[in-house]
């Protein structure tokens, strides 16, 4: 088969689908991600493997959140704090120019819930291309706490929040872990009937633990997510757990944001279509050939795009009530 | 401590994505997304795979979507009720598809154009109608599906002319906002192309338009390469995509023609009108929609991305599925919120 007629013999065809299918293939590295972002992957697969304690863990975590985050700070000028809030532990991210009384956003980190994986590097450019203030929470974590005492410490901070910023001036996002968590959040804050946010960011996420759909099976492993997902809540069928699987009128304006290779591509792009059904102002935005959450761990022009992207929803979401 | 494992995934990549990876073999159940409704619908279009034997041979493969789009205008004459009229429009074969139950009152000014999918070769008649009857009685409005000349007799940008000039003549009776533009694959193509055509006439722009199983792109990223085994079908057996679509419709265009290929250049892009993009996650044509997409956010056009996980090209074909449902719903809320109203 020619160069040509092989793509057109997939391209101009109907292609049905199997209910089940097998067979190798060699998929060739991505033409979409570029020179940056491949030397960044392969800088990330060389790391040294975190140990097998849960305490090396976290300190191989939080040594990579400052190799990556600290030049990302200095890189943007943005000013972090260690501080906390209504008793919970946090990082507050100070943009130059911050005003008191703007818009404030609500990062919840990811680190399957395990570690902290994010809380420097999902914010420090976030920051500075919002020119908002960022409070991060640093969650109580897994094995020692379980659903909903990660989702209780960020509706403390939330509530903190509310008491200085109206809630239409106050947006939450998260990534992976920090994802499902500030679904999850929202979930509780409607349940409580207490002012929703003015957006969510749900970057890389799932709104719905039984239905990992296809890209768990593809780039992900399901028996070990499964696992996980056992360890985390008793009922994942829980709208407060899965928020998919209950009603979700009214929820606040949401970017959906995943990667090609993202082993919760499926579920976050499921998300994203619940929210259109319910007539939610829902977009999905895609970075293809990347792997999961590549935002929080390599420098390269795809992260850069990625976070102009939510720059530019949270502020069309944020800038009106001044 | 399972979950410390499981945590590291969700710390790390899953598997080097530097480089060139080698997949194993392995067994892809139906995404657990899916409906039961789907599960089925799947086992029929494999039943109704096109036979390999045919591939290059035109007029057998005319002859075998002719008969396939056929079956499918029935199972939608069993979900929807309308009426269609052959006619002409700017001198270009036109059907028009209308509601039984009449045109919502918010719809009385608007009107849709479909370009219907078919590889650049075949799809008229049937294959258009099953495109336009689900979203003229879905959204209540009329419909026209342009029977857009064919390749290989017909070569670019002749299917761009005609729906060109089927937009002018509803000019007459439509304010350019009011009315959309969409198709699926190969019509996802043309809609693309088209609009870009349209601005090359001088003419305002459409007030929105959806490109869904194709854009005016290239293929590219993975998707290409994963449609094929996650789909039942061969791997794609070359080592890079090419630069332009491979058909002979567009034979000897350059990608850098920004009206052939606009959603590669920003210049058109950023001229684009709302647009709607919606694909099947196992299509092969997912990943072009996606930096399509990424293009459009980038340079400040709104425009809405929606993937049915699990589902292959063109999935919304066969009505039997709640998914497909949902995806005409999607597309008629999307044109509703973009197109001008009556009022206006």
């Amino acid at each position: 088969m020619t160069f040509h007629s092989a793509l057109a013999a997939i391209a101009l065809l109907l292609v049905p689908l199997a209910p089940a299918v097998a067979g190798p293939v060699d998929l060739p590295a991505a033409t979409t991600p570029s020179a940056e972002a491949r030397a960044g992957l392969a800088a990330n697969d060389a790391r040294t493997p975190p140990p097998a304690t849960i305490e090396g863990r976290r300190a191989w975590s939080e040594a990579v959140q400052q190799e990556i985050g600290r030049p990302r700070l200095a890189r943007y000028r943005v000013a972090m704090a260690e501080s906390r809030l209504a008793g919970v532990s946090v990082r507050i991210f100070t943009p130059p120019g911050a005003r008191d009384d703007g818009p404030v956003l609500l990062n919840l980190h990811g680190g399957g819930f395990v570690v902290d994986a994010g809380s420097i590097t999902e914010n420090a450019a976030l920051a500075a291309l919002t020119g908002y203030r960022i409070v991060a929470v640093r969650y109580r974590l897994m094995p020692d706490h379980r659903f909903p005492e990660a989702v209780d410490d960020a509706l403390a901070v939330y509530r903190a929040l509310v008491t200085r910023h109206s809630a239409d001036r106050i947006a939450v996002f998260g990534t992976s872990a920090g994802a499902i968590l500030s679904a999850e959040l929202v979930s509780r804050l409607k349940a409580e009937a207490l002012p929703l946010p003015a957006a969510l960011g749900f970057f890389s996420g799932s709104a719905d633990l039984m239905r990992p759909g296809d890209s768990m099976i593809l780039f992900g492993d399901p028996q070990t997510a499964a696992a996980l997902g056992r360890a985390y809540v008793d009922d994942p069928a829980d709208p407060l757990v899965s928020p998919l699987r209950g009603s979700l009128a009214g929820w606040p304006p949401t970017l959906c944001l995943s990667s090609g290779r993202d082993f919760l591509l499926s579920a976050t792009a499921d998300f994203c279509r619940a929210l259109d059904k319910a007539g939610v102002s829902a977009n999905l935005i895609l970075f293809d050939g990347l792997p999961h959450a590549f935002w929080s761990y390599i420098d390269a022009p795809e992260t850069d795009a990625a976070f102009d992207a939510m720059a530019r929803f949270f502020r069309a979401r944020l800038e009106n009530g001044t | 401590m399972k979950y410390l494992f499981a945590a590291a995934m969700l710390i790390a990549p899953a598997m080097s994505s530097a480089q060139e990876v080698a997949v194993p073999a392995f067994t892809l159940p139906a995404s657990n997304q899916l409906s039961e409704a789907a599960r089925q619908v799947l086992v029929r279009m494999k039943a109704a795979t096109a036979p390999a034997e045919i591939a290059g041979d035109v007029a057998k493969q005319r002859a075998y979507y002719q008969s396939y789009n056929d079956d499918r205008l029935a199972e939608m004459r069993r979900h929807f009720d309308t009426t269609e009229r052959h006619t002409k429009l700017g001198g270009v074969p036109v059907d028009i598809v209308e509601p039984s139950a009449g045109i919502a009152d918010a719809n009385r000014n608007r009107v849709l154009i479909n370009v219907h999918g078919g590889a650049f070769m075949w799809g008229s008649g049937s294959g258009a109608l099953v495109e336009a009857i689900p979203i003229a009685a879905t959204m209540g409005i009329k419909v026209v599906t342009v029977d857009y000349r064919l390749t290989p007799e017909h070569r670019y940008p002749a299917a761009s002319e005609d729906v060109a000039a089927v937009y002018r003549a509803l000019l007459k009776d439509y304010p350019a906002q009011s009315i959309g533009i969409y198709g699926c694959s190969a019509g996802g193509v043309i809609t693309a192309q088209a609009t870009a055509w349209i601005r090359k006439q001088g003419l305002a722009p459409p007030g929105a338009i959806g490109t869904f199983c194709g854009t005016g792109a290239s293929y590219s990223g993975d998707s290409p390469y994963l449609a094929g085994p996650t789909t039942g079908g061969e791997p794609l057996a070359v080592p890079a995509l090419p630069a332009t679509l491979p058909t002979p419709y567009l034979a000897g265009v350059a990608a850098k023609d920004g009206a052939a290929y606009p959603l590669l250049s920003d210049e058109e892009s950023r001229a684009m009108p709302p647009t709607l993009l919606l694909a099947g996650g196992r299509d092969f044509a997912v990943s072009a929609l996606t930096l399509a997409h990424r293009r459009l956010a980038r340079l400040g056009v709104e425009s809405e991305l929606q993937l049915f996980d699990g589902l292959p090209h063109a999935f919304f074909v066969w009505p039997d599925m709640p998914e497909s449902m949902e995806a005409y719903a999607i597309i008629a809320r999307f044109f509703d919120r973009h197109l001008g109203r009556k009022d206006q």
